[in-house]
């Protein structure tokens, strides 16, 4: 098990998001950094739907059992045992270390990775949770607050369990667990991808793709140049739901007359013409006109990007995204 | 039919946005076809997608990265909305061509089973019924039982997870939403607002008109399906005896 002594933030519960759910109005989730997720899942080699922690600020845990951890998204400080420890690589944690996890200068949000999973119930196969909607991760769609004390799914034969317990796991379990948890399942520490660190914008071009697509034809040739030519920024009232943005001169929206389904990233213009990208947690349908969508790996770029610091967005064709969108994940694994 | 009644594209590199444009249209026969294009989705393609959102105008698809053939995929999810949509773009008359619509592929959704769901109607004045009534002109009892009589569709389970949002309210019953939203619409609220009628599957704020509470559960983790009314299912209401 795997103890949360002291968050900042709600720690979420992420894998690669639910499936089935839209007919019933629930939402996709997911994690919001998703390159970061697989390469940890990918580094532990195991699924890449394995449900690991997103951490925001600083946190502090401490190991009841011996595990393999992987820490990869933002440039945090990890300390285990008072040792200083690197991103992107297989970690073994001795049970009853204190693993410190320090707000990251650069980049948000950061994985920790567990080998065999964060074990608890599945819903529309997912171990994911939104306290708005009452079910998953901790129960009732509850987040790990300081306290938590999370199960790690030591029956690591299959990925695709479907445990009905939580928080139960006994003595005679945890000794099982290390028999499964031994050191031969999780290969060295891999130098070369220690390197890749941070999927953030600012490491590379401060530009984020998007594709025109919905009502972009609508707005106005005006708006469609501002969206472009000026300087956004992410604001800290960003959540999983949507990532709030904040530019200088607004951009004016046509009219829409109905509730329309939502993709990941889709931006949309409210009344008020400061963007809202929407994340893993978006109702399944939205009110507002939407002049674009940010492709999968650039809403991972933005969920990196800290808050007040300025991007541009950038027009690509979804032919454009598509490919860039496949050559990062063969990148990262 | 043009190719601008319709549009089928991926808009990003795993989610396909299927939309019925078709302004020809009237709201009804959008929803039937998108009805049919959704089921005909579901019944010959389900192995190819993750996930699907349903929509008033559109329907998302989301597909299994490892099972993406970006071409071909369009293609055949355009050529599958060509057939749905073609009868109702070639006759304008709607029944006529909702007839000739049903060659022996396709989905007939007026033979599918009515749930019933119990609704105590608001007959002491705690709700809206009693304004809806003075707005349309009608009596509250004339109001209810033109209410039960409807045949109604679900469109979609969205907003939260399982608020439906049901077709079928013929004109002279629409009505504006509220001027100023409620902060607690109650659990189980049955409501209308302009051509939807929709169910409140827990407490929540709300700017529709509230004609009854009904204690049918629309949502439940618990259950399989979670939500218990789903796209293309048919829904009649029905007076609890106290009403």
């Amino acid at each position: 098990m795997l103890e949360c002594v002291r968050t900042e933030l709600p720690i979420f519960i992420v894998d690669t998001g639910r499936q089935w759910s839209g007919l019933y109005g629930v939402s996709e989730s997911g994690a919001m950094d998703m390159g970061a997720l697989e390469r940890a899942n990918h580094i532990l080699q195991q699924s890449p739907n394995t449900a690991a922690l997103e951490i925001l600020g600083s946190a502090s845990f401490v190991t009841h059992i011996s595990m393999w951890v992987c820490f990869t998204g933002s440039a945090a400080e990890i300390n285990i045992a008072g040792q200083g420890r690197l991103l992107n690589q297989a970690i073994w944690v001795n049970a009853h270390q204190t693993i410190v996890v320090e707000r990251a200068k650069q980049g948000m949000r950061v994985i920790l990775g567990v080998y065999g999973g964060i074990d608890v119930p599945q819903y529309f196969s997912s171990s994911c949770g939104i306290v708005r909607e009452g079910f998953g991760a901790f129960g009732d769609g509850k987040p790990m607050v300081s306290g938590t004390v999370a199960s790690i799914n030591t029956n690591t034969s299959t990925n695709t369990n479907t445990n009905t317990n939580t928080n139960t796991n006994t003595i005679a379990n945890t000794s099982t667990a290390h028999l499964h948890h031994n050191t031969e399942h999780v290969p060295k520490n891999d130098k070369a991808k220690a390197h890749r660190s941070v999927s953030c914008v600012s490491e590379t071009a401060a530009w984020i793709d998007f594709v025109p697509n919905y009502q972009y034809a609508k707005f106005s040739v005006t708006s469609r140049y501002r969206f472009v030519e000026q300087a956004m920024q992410v604001t800290a009232q960003s959540d999983r739901m949507g990532l709030r943005l904040a530019c200088t001169q607004p951009i004016s929206a046509p009219k829409l007359t109905s509730s329309q389904a939502l993709a990941l990233g889709v931006i949309q213009i409210p009344p008020d013409g400061q963007p809202i990208v929407m994340g893993r947690d978006r109702q399944t349908h939205g009110g507002y006109p939407v002049i674009g969508t940010v492709p999968e790996y650039g809403v991972d770029q933005l969920a990196q990007i800290n808050v007040g610091q300025a991007f541009y967005f950038r027009v690509v064709t979804i032919e454009q995204a598509i490919a860039t969108y496949w050559l990062k994940k063969r990148l990262r694994v | 039919m043009t190719d601008s009644d319709y549009s089928v594209e991926w808009v990003n590199p795993t989610t396909m946005l299927c939309r019925v444009i078709g302004e020809r249209l009237s709201v009804a026969q959008r929803h039937q076809c998108l009805l049919m294009i959704h089921q005909a989705i579901l019944d010959s393609h389900k192995q190819l997608l993750v996930n699907i959102v349903p929509g008033f105008n559109e329907i998302l698809l989301y597909f299994d990265p490892n099972k993406i053939d970006y071409a071909y995929h369009v293609t055949l999810i355009s050529r599958l909305v060509k057939t749905h949509l073609k009868p109702y773009t070639h006759s304008p008359d709607y029944f006529g061509a909702a007839h000739n619509a049903l060659d022996s592929q396709e989905v007939d959704i007026s033979t599918r089973p009515i749930t019933a769901i119990e609704v105590n109607f608001d007959v002491h004045g705690q709700y809206d019924l009693q304004h809806i009534a003075t707005h349309l002109g009608l009596t509250r009892q004339a109001l209810i039982t033109q209410f039960c009589a409807i045949d109604f569709t679900v469109i979609l389970n969205g907003f939260m997870p399982g608020f439906v949002y049901l077709s079928g309210l013929p004109a002279c019953l629409h009505i504006p939403r509220l001027a100023t939203p409620r902060v607690k619409v109650p659990k189980g609220a049955v409501a209308i607002a302009e051509a939807y009628c929709g169910i409140y599957p827990q407490q929540s704020p709300g700017g529709w008109h509230i004609i009854g509470v009904t204690e049918h559960k629309m949502f439940d983790i618990k259950q399989t399906p979670p939500a218990s009314c789903v796209t293309g299912e048919r829904i009649q209401f029905r007076a609890t005896h106290n009403a």
